[in-house]
């Protein structure tokens, strides 16, 4: 533990967390980008700096993401994609700080929770990710996908036809498996697919910014969120409070983070997805804090899952997400190897990771998580044509230094098109970057599984796991079809988020 | 504030306009390193240790750029197609020598100014600790005996591990399909899969499995090198086992096609330095690559007798139109 | 965002979105009928995209025929005619020209100017006033440039 007490540790934590915020709020910066950037930094430090500030970077990065959402309805990451209508509302109607608030102080603590069973459990949870093979992944796609279409609210329909066009989107390119090019019509840059952060980018920000040009700027005056009382109540007073309303809530959205983290590539995203969606059809008759409420179901298992997407990394060696395959490079050229012998051979190593979660958690969050905050509530005081002027600066921007491919900024005007066209139908646009995310996933792991099994479908409801998490799948799909049934036959009255919208008007 | 704001304005100005048309000696502005996989993986990895020491060899920054996509289509196109003034550099990986035959891609060794080939990472057979197989023989005696019973993984099919697989078979007289190929998404999910019991057998590349072998999580039978890597000093090559095969995941700093001979002078010399530099060795070796420093001659008859190999295993796997 | 376009408008959508995704699978059924199957006669790359384009034709289908059930039950509402906004339709063109030509600029007169051009055309056609929006542009611009190149280490 002493190491953990060493200033250049704390001084890593401290600029990887300024250095991670910067990255989640501008849209196009990714937590992963941040992470790779830092790599040949952190190839001469030693690794007891290097990776405190490699987890204060993806730590402070995935709740920033949460700040485009609040200030201006672009999601940082797939996973705020999944809680951004409710968290803008939230930013309108309460003020961003304490949208912020929300979503700092739920991350915190779903991040500690996932840290807590990282201590505690990761070498048991690394067992059950072992047992994980195509087949479970498949199903975990499966019921990340549904918990999509529930989320859609009262047209669970438009939402269904949304996500099968992410899903349509994420099939152009080279078929991942078996290597045979899609829908590219003769563009070499279409064989690599469709860049969701660049989708994403496209989808709500330039589509925003479209359509205030056809609507005209001077109608777009948008009320000023007042502040009531102290920012500091705001952002940590009445969120906690909220916190201590709703213990189960928050437990259950964490746990479900971290049982669901480890699926490369998607997990934290799957994971905010179901939490976020089970939060809004089981509170859809609380008008007064049901998008509190999403938001913190949301915030809390994405931060939970991005401390277990480490578990599998340092109990077994294999890499969750692109940021911890980072950080097995990493300890691979500081010759650690990760795995079992790690907790005996390394051991002051993994308390200083350990401890270094916590503190992420426990101080970096609240702390850069409230100037982010203070500093999001002047941007939106700022004249709102100047703002979307910038915010169309950024989309552009982002787009384009992704992969440095001018491509991209012709991908995200695209996708800022379709978004306006699905926008004048009614159709929801978070469900289109779920579909992006998760259709490889699913893809992938049913035609992994369809070979390996040489096309016996049967195979796919023989594994305890597979048939386990299709059960969950089921339960959510009747339930919820229930619950959207229920709604729509309560009353004629328009769901909450139109009522917000014309209250907006 | 406002004066200051002004005066900060108009150095960036200034500087973001500045043209970099001046004829100075190469190198004198900052290099783009092109990588076409993504962050985090085996070719971004030595590519951000290479470039950061070759920046201070160079004194110019050296930015390394992740194009990725396309199954590496996208940023192998990227460097063919940048100007041959030495300021665009990049990673050309095995897959050059395969995506031509597959018809993915018009694109072929030939775009290229081959520099140095840096690393060059040779696949392993490896199986889980439990499986009844100690040695390659014992597994490939069960495979002829039930054709077509076991599985084995690595890659998307027609990957450089997939031939790895098929190169392996042919060597020792078997047909493709006595060890059918489940595709996957790269060597993390086929490792995870090999504990999960789903396939039996992954030949990805040995730096790869590095950490479950050490956890005792699986055994590697064999590795397709010419000779014993020192990193691994106890997995016996496939040649001590009779079998006459190497092949691994290769990567060379390259410029596109028509780099001045002066320019390519420069690099030559500057990677030699790089390469033997402990900075740059230490924690690649550590981590399991395989680096070497191969240029000239040598360069040109490897990269030729790869694109011929390659070209029939594809063939084997009929992948080839 | 369906207000510039009033309360009857989600009703006419649901008849049009749902022919226009008809139309959508129906297209990549077929596109994806030139794709090769696998060696032992499974389906291959075809197979994945059929299912979306399948779910397609069937949420179209839906969408359709949840308007039809709505209209014959008379639930249906006034189908007013909703006005285009042309010159917003135009400003937007605008911007989206703009944007796509970004890519084209910047090589040729470098990052600040072009980015500063396409944030002041934004700024101006949202009724910003002059001053203002220039020095956004400008002053925006140059932060993105030193933030992204100077400090965060990113190329534009």
């Amino acid at each position: 533990m002493t190491s953990l007490l060493s200033w250049e540790a704390v001084l890593a934590l401290l600029l990887g967390g300024l250095y991670g915020s910067l990255f989640g709020a501008i849209p196009g910066l990714t937590a992963t980008l941040a992470v790779a950037l830092f790599i040949p930094i952190a190839f001469f430090l030693d690794p007891l700096i290097a990776l405190p500030a490699i987890i204060a970077i993806s730590s402070v990065a995935i709740y920033a993401g949460d700040v485009g959402s609040a200030v201006a309805r672009i999601p940082g990451t797939p996973a705020s994609a999944a809680y951004v209508e409710e968290l803008h509302e939230l930013a309108g109607r309460k003020g961003p700080v304490y949208g912020l608030g929300i979503s700092a102080m739920g991350s915190a603590v779903g991040g500690i929770i996932g840290t807590v069973l990282l201590i505690f459990s990761a070498t048991g949870i690394a067992a059950v990710a072992t047992r994980f093979s195509s087949f479970e992944y498949f199903w975990v796609a499966v019921l990340g996908l549904t918990a999509g279409v529930l989320a859609s609210g009262r047209a669970p329909l438009k939402g269904f036809v949304s996500l099968l066009l992410g899903l349509l989107f994420a099939t152009v390119g080279i078929d991942p498996t078996l290597g045979y090019p899609r829908f590219h019509f003769g563009i070499p840059d279409l064989l690599s697919g469709l860049n969701y952060v660049v989708a994403m980018i496209g989808l709500f920000g330039f589509s925003e910014v479209l359509e205030y040009l056809y609507r005209g700027g001077w109608a777009a005056q948008r009320a000023l969120p007042e502040l009531h009382g102290a920012p500091v109540r705001h952002f940590y007073v009445l969120p906690l409070r909220l916190i201590r309303r709703f213990p189960g809530l928050v437990a259950r959205s964490s746990l479900l983070g971290v049982f669901v983290g480890f699926l490369p590539g998607a997990g934290a995203d799957v994971g905010a997805w179901v939490a976020s969606s089970v939060e809004k059809m089981t509170g859809q008759h609380d008008r007064e804090e049901g998008p509190d409420r999403t938001v913190l179901a949301g915030t809390s298992s994405n931060n939970a899952a991005v401390a277990s997407a480490w578990i599998p990394a340092l109990s077994l060696g294999l890499p969750g997400d692109t940021v911890t395959a980072i950080v097995l490079g990493v300890f691979l050229m500081k010759g650690i190897t990760p795995g079992p012998l790690l907790f005996e051979n390394d051991l002051p190593l993994v308390w200083t990771l350990f401890g270094t979660f916590i503190l992420a958690n426990v101080v970096l969050l609240p702390v850069f998580g409230y100037l982010t905050a203070r500093l999001a509530a002047r941007i939106v005081r700022v004249p709102f044509p100047l703002l979307l002027s910038v915010i169309a600066g950024l989309c552009v921007v982002g787009a384009y230094a992704i992969n440095n491919n001018a491509f991209d900024v012709w991908v995200m005007a695209g996708m800022g098109v379709i978004a306006f066209l699905l926008r004048r139908g009614g159709f929801p646009l978070a469900q289109v970057v779920l579909g992006m995310v998760l259709g490889p996933i699913l893809e992938q792991n049913f035609m992994v599984s369809a070979i390996k099994s040489r096309w016996d479908l049967m195979s796919f409801f023989e594994r305890p796991m597979a048939l386990g998490l299709m059960g969950l799948t089921l339960v959510l799909l009747v339930v919820g079809l229930r619950l959207t049934r229920r709604l729509r036959s309560g009353a004629g009255a328009p769901d909450r988020r139109e009522a917000a919208r014309e209250g907006e008007e | 504030m406002r004066l200051r704001l002004l005066c900060l304005l108009l150095v960036v100005l200034a500087s973001g306009c500045r043209s970099g048309t001046e004829r100075a000696p190469y190198p004198a502005r900052p290099i783009t390193f092109i990588v076409p996989w993504n962050a985090g993986g085996g070719t971004d990895t030595v590519s951000r240790a290479l470039a950061a020491v070759l920046q201070e060899r160079l004194g110019v920054p050296v930015n390394v750029v992740n194009r990725t996509g396309g199954g590496g289509v996208v940023g192998h196109l990227g460097l063919a197609q940048a100007s041959p003034d030495g300021y665009t550099l990049g990673a050309v990986t095995v897959e050059i020598t395969m995506m031509h035959w597959t018809g993915l891609t018009e694109l072929t060794v030939a775009d290229y100014t081959p520099v140095a080939l840096v690393t060059n990472n040779p696949a392993s057979v490896t199986v889980a600790a439990d499986a009844p197989w100690d040695t390659l023989g014992e597994l490939l005696a069960d495979v002829e005996a039930h054709p077509g019973d076991y599985l084995a993984s690595g890659t998307s099919k027609g990957g450089v591990w997939d031939l790895a697989r098929i190169g392996m078979l042919r060597a020792a007289g078997l047909p493709e399909s006595a060890l059918p190929w489940v595709p996957s998404q790269g060597a993390a999910p086929a490792l995870q899969e090999l504990l999960a019991g789903g396939v039996q057998v992954v030949t990805v590349a040995l730096a790869e499995t590095d950490a479950l072998r050490k956890a005792g999580q699986v055994k590697v039978l064999g590795v397709m090198a010419e000779e014993r890597l020192p990193g691994a000093p106890d997995v016996p090559t496939l040649k001590e086992q009779g079998l006459d095969w190497s092949i691994g995941g290769w990567m060379v700093v390259s410029g596109p096609a028509g780099l001045p001979e002066a320019v390519r002078q420069t690099l030559r010399e500057a990677l030699q330095d790089v390469t033997s530099d402990p900075a740059y060795r230490a924690p690649l070796e550590q981590a399991g690559f395989n680096l070497l420093f191969v240029t000239g001659e040598e360069l040109t008859a490897f990269l030729a007798r790869q694109d011929q190999v390659n070209g029939e295993l594809l063939a084997l796997a009929g992948m080839v139109p | 965002m369906e207000r510039a376009t009033g309360r009857a408008e989600p009703r006419r959508t649901w008849p049009v979105g749902g022919a226009v995704m008809i139309l959508l699978g129906v297209a990549v059924w077929l596109y994806a009928g030139t794709f090769p199957g696998l060696d032992d006669g499974h389906p291959g790359p075809a197979l994945f995209p059929r299912w979306i384009a399948a779910g397609l034709v069937a949420g179209g289908g839906g969408l359709c025929g949840a308007w039809l059930r709505r209209r014959r039950s008379g639930a249906a509402v006034a189908a007013e005619g909703v006005g285009v906004l042309w010159a917003g339709l135009l400003r937007g063109a605008a911007g989206l020209v703009l944007v796509g030509l970004y890519p084209v600029l910047r090589p040729l007169l470098g990052f600040i100017p072009v980015l500063s051009l396409v944030m002041l055309a934004v700024g101006l056609m949202l009724g910003a006033r002059w001053p203002g929006a220039l020095l956004t542009a400008v002053a925006g611009s140059a932060v993105v440039y030193v933030l992204f190149t100077g400090l965060l280490g990113v190329p534009l």
